[in-house]
C-alpha cells in the first residue's frame, strides 16, 4: 500500500481514466476480498462483498479526503459492509456454523485444510468487533494505528479487542485440542 | 495455562507479551518483560500460548481471488463524468494495445500549410515555430495550444486536478499527422491514454516522449504525472506536429507555479 500512488490513481480516476481505475481495483481487490472472507466466513458472500465495496468506492470518490491513507478508507467500507451483509443474513448462517462446532480433531493429525476450517470457524466464533480486529491483523497485516484509524477507535481499545478475541480465539482452538 | 494463570497476571505484563507476538515491543521495554518472564511460568506460559495463536493466524493461506470477479467489479464501475473532458471520452485502452501498431510509412506528402496571424498575447508561451511553406504564426496561451494550420486545425488542452493533468487533444486533419509531446523536458511522464473510438494509428511512448500518428478527427486524452523530484515551477511542455516528415508546428504550453 503505497498512499502516493494510491492518490495518483485516485486523482486519475477522477478524471475518469479506466486504466487507473483497473490498477486501483488489481491494488486491493484481493486483500479486501480476504479480509471479507474471514468476516462473513463464505467465499461467495464475500465476492459479493468485495463488489459492492468497489461499487461504493468509486461512487463516493469524491467524498474521499485525501489526507487520510486510501487503503484505511476502503477497508471501512469493506469492513462495514461485511458487517452489514452479515446482520442481514444472520439467520440463515447460525444453523450451518452450528454444524461446525462438534468437530474435534489433535493439531497434529489435521492437514492444513482442516486447520484452516478450525480457525475459520473460531473466528465466526467471536463477536464481530473482536473478529474484526483479529481479521485486521493477522490476515490484513494492519498495525495497531492502522486498524485504530481503519475502525475509528482508539489504540488502546484495539489492543483491549484482541488481547479479549485471542483468548477466546486460544479456548476455543485448545478445545479441539489443537493449542 | 489455565484461566486462572493468566488472571495472575497483570494487565502491564499481557500488554508487553501483545506487543511483544504483535513486533511493536518498544526497545525500553525489552528488559521489563525479560525480567517479567524469568520471574513467572504464568507469563512464560501465556506467552507460548499468544505465540503459537499468532503462528497459527498469520500461517492461514490467502484465499485466490475468484475466477471472473475482478471483471465483475470491472464491469460494474462507472467512473464519475470526466470532469473537465469532454462528452466524447468513452473508451479508454491502455497503452500496450497500441505499442507495435501501424508503421509510420502511412504517412502521407504534406500539402501548402498555411497559419493564421495571431495576436502578441496570444504568442506568450509559444517557443518557436516552422513549416515547410508559408508563415508561421500558431496561437497559444497559457494552459492551452491553437493550433491553425491548411493541413490541421484545433487545440490542444492542458487541464489540472488536484495534481493529475490530461493533455486534451481535438484536432482534425485530412491526412496522416504525426504529433510528439516532449513530456520528460517538462518535468512530466506519461500515465495513461484515452482515445474517443476507433484508437489512433500509432501510441509510442520512449525516451520521455510520446508519439501519435493519426488522421481524421483526433480526440484523444494523454494523462501525465510528475517527474520524482520535479519542482513545482511553471514549466513549458512541447508538442511539436510533423506531416511527411517535416515539422509543420512547434509549440509550448506553460503549466504549474
Amino acid at each position: 500500500m503505497n498512499d502516493n500512488r494510491d492518490h495518483e490513481l485516485i486523482n486519475r480516476c477522477r478524471l475518469g481514466d479506466r486504466v487507473a481505475l483497473g490498477q486501483l481495483v488489481k491494488e486491493y481487490e484481493r486483500p479486501i476480498f480476504n479480509a471479507a472472507y474471514r468476516v462473513l466466513g463464505k467465499p461467495d458472500d464475500a465476492a459479493d462483498v468485495t463488489q459492492v465495496v468497489f461499487l461504493k468506492v468509486f461512487e463516493r470518490l469524491d467524498q474521499y479526503n485525501p489526507k487520510f491513507k486510501f487503503f484505511s478508507w476502503i477497508y471501512r467500507i469493506a469492513i462495514n459492509e461485511a458487517i452489514n451483509h452479515r446482520n442481514r443474513t444472520r439467520n440463515e448462517q447460525t444453523l450451518e456454523e452450528e454444524q461446525f462446532v462438534s468437530v474435534e480433531n489433535p493439531e497434529s493429525s489435521l492437514n492444513a485444510e482442516q486447520l484452516a476450517d478450525f480457525v475459520q470457524d473460531g473466528l465466526m466464533k467471536l463477536q464481530e468487533d473482536y473478529r474484526v480486529v483479529v481479521v485486521l491483523r493477522h490476515f490484513s497485516d494492519l498495525s495497531y494505528q492502522d486498524i485504530s484509524d481503519v475502525l475509528h477507535i482508539p489504540e488502546k481499545t484495539v489492543k483491549s479487542r484482541l488481547y479479549s478475541a485471542r483468548q477466546i480465539m486460544k479456548a476455543y482452538l485448545a478445545d479441539r485440542g489443537i493449542m | 495455562m489455565n484461566t486462572d494463570n493468566v488472571n495472575t497476571l497483570n494487565e502491564r505484563i499481557t500488554d508487553l507479551i501483545q506487543s511483544e507476538v504483535d513486533g511493536v515491543l518498544a526497545a525500553s521495554d525489552r528488559d521489563e518483560l525479560k525480567t517479567a518472564l524469568a520471574s513467572s511460568a504464568a507469563a512464560r506460559a501465556f506467552r507460548d500460548e499468544m505465540l503459537h495463536l499468532a503462528k497459527i493466524l498469520n500461517g492461514m493461506k490467502e484465499l485466490d481471488l475468484p475466477a471472473g470477479l475482478n471483471r465483475r467489479i470491472l464491469d460494474s464501475i462507472e467512473l464519475p463524468s470526466p470532469r473537465q473532458l469532454p462528452a466524447w471520452l468513452r473508451n479508454w485502452f491502455p497503452p500496450a494495445s497500441y505499442g507495435l501498431a501501424v508503421a509510420a510509412g502511412m504517412l502521407l506528402s504534406v500539402g501548402v500549410v498555411k497559419l493564421l496571424p495571431s495576436t502578441d498575447d496570444e504568442m506568450s508561451s509559444l517557443v518557436g515555430t516552422m513549416v515547410k511553406h508559408g508563415e508561421v504564426l500558431p496561437k497559444a496561451s497559457r494552459g492551452q495550444l491553437a493550433v491553425d494550420l491548411a493541413a490541421v486545425t484545433g487545440s490542444v488542452l492542458l487541464k489540472e486536478l488536484d495534481g493529475a493533468m490530461a493533455l486534451q487533444f481535438d484536432l482534425d486533419s485530412a491526412e496522416s499527422v504525426d504529433i510528439d509531446i516532449q513530456l520528460a523536458a517538462a518535468g512530466l511522464q506519461f500515465g495513461g491514454f484515452a482515445d474517443d473510438n476507433e484508437g489512433v494509428s500509432v501510441l509510442e511512448v520512449s525516451g520521455g516522449n510520446v508519439r501519435v500518428v493519426n488522421q481524421g478527427s483526433q480526440q484523444f486524452v494523454l494523462f501525465l504525472r510528475p517527474l520524482d523530484g520535479v519542482n513545482d515551477g511553471v514549466r513549458d511542455l512541447g508538442v511539436t506536429i510533423s506531416q511527411d516528415s517535416m515539422r509543420i508546428f512547434k509549440g509550448s504550453i506553460a503549466f504549474g507555479g
